[in-house]
């Protein structure tokens, strides 16, 4: 189990396309702590985003209460909100809540990325 | 054998009771996913006695049972007035989503990741009880 304090790492790697690389255990502080991050891209316009988990084994309830308060958020803006490098856990968790109704899950970041930029049209 | 733990109501001790519940499932031959799912149970069943218990410290026993059918129990125990899990309604993602409550996704999670749950509001305290068979992941 990765316990550890959360660290967060924001990447730009396409035009319309912002990347929260979150590493460490996701409680309140975790959430919040990817919350601030997302909003700082979605202040740019960056609408469409991705929250890479790969450092991340496990997300508690109050984590993900604030990952829902980000993609309402999201929503409302008409962007999009994907993951990507979920472990089982994780990914059963997202399982539980339904969350790829509402939001995409990919296994890793270059097939997430390839797919956002295909769905923006290749403007990326 | 087993594991009794007293931990306050601070933030990040779940993770306590969590990595004892891992090791203990680890030993009787659960897999590192499925153990790791048991530590989730455990922080959500401890993070609701955090929150519901009163603020005092919060009793976590693990036991391993390796005849039998071999499985982990876990029983979170606190001293709040507790809470009737039938009488709160599932959480809905789809009115999370449209400004509904956002909370509330720790007795699924209990739920769904073990094999049973019961929870227990008597006598001045509350009782959540997992149970996690090896046999369930095989």
């Amino acid at each position: 189990m990765n316990d550890g304090l959360i660290e967060v790492k924001v990447e730009l790697p396409t035009e319309r396309v912002g990347v929260v690389a979150a590493s460490g255990y996701v409680n309140n502080e975790g959430g919040e702590a990817i919350a601030a991050a997302a909003q700082g891209l979605l202040d740019q316009n960056r609408n469409d985003l991705l929250i890479d988990l790969a450092g991340t084994r496990i997300i508690n309830s109050i984590g993900i209460s604030i990952l829902l308060e980000l993609l309402e958020k999201v929503l409302d803006r008409s962007g999009s909100l994907s993951f990507c490098n979920l472990t089982p856990t994780v990914a059963k968790t997202f399982e539980i809540m339904g969350l790829s109704q509402y939001a995409s899950i990919y296994p890793d970041r270059p097939s997430a990325l390839g797919d956002l930029q295909a769905r923006a049209g290749g403007d990326a | 054998m087993e594991v009794r733990l007293e931990i306050p109501s601070l933030p990040r001790m779940e993770l306590t009771a969590a990595q004892a519940a891992g090791a203990l499932a680890r030993r009787i031959g659960m897999s590192d996913d499925t153990a790791e799912a048991v530590g989730l149970a455990v922080v959500e069943a401890c993070l609701n006695a955090f929150e519901h218990g009163g603020g005092g410290d919060v009793e976590v026993v693990i036991k391993i049972h390796d005849g039998g059918e071999p499985r982990l129990v876990v029983e979170v125990t606190d001293s709040g007035p507790g809470f009737d899990p039938d009488a709160v309604a599932p959480p809905d993602l789809g009115r999370a989503l449209h400004g509904g409550r956002k909370r509330g996704w720790g007795v699924s999670l209990m739920r769904r990741l073990m094999d049973e749950v019961t929870i227990d509001s008597s006598g001045g305290r509350t009782r959540i009880s997992m149970t996690k068979y090896l046999e369930a992941e095989r």
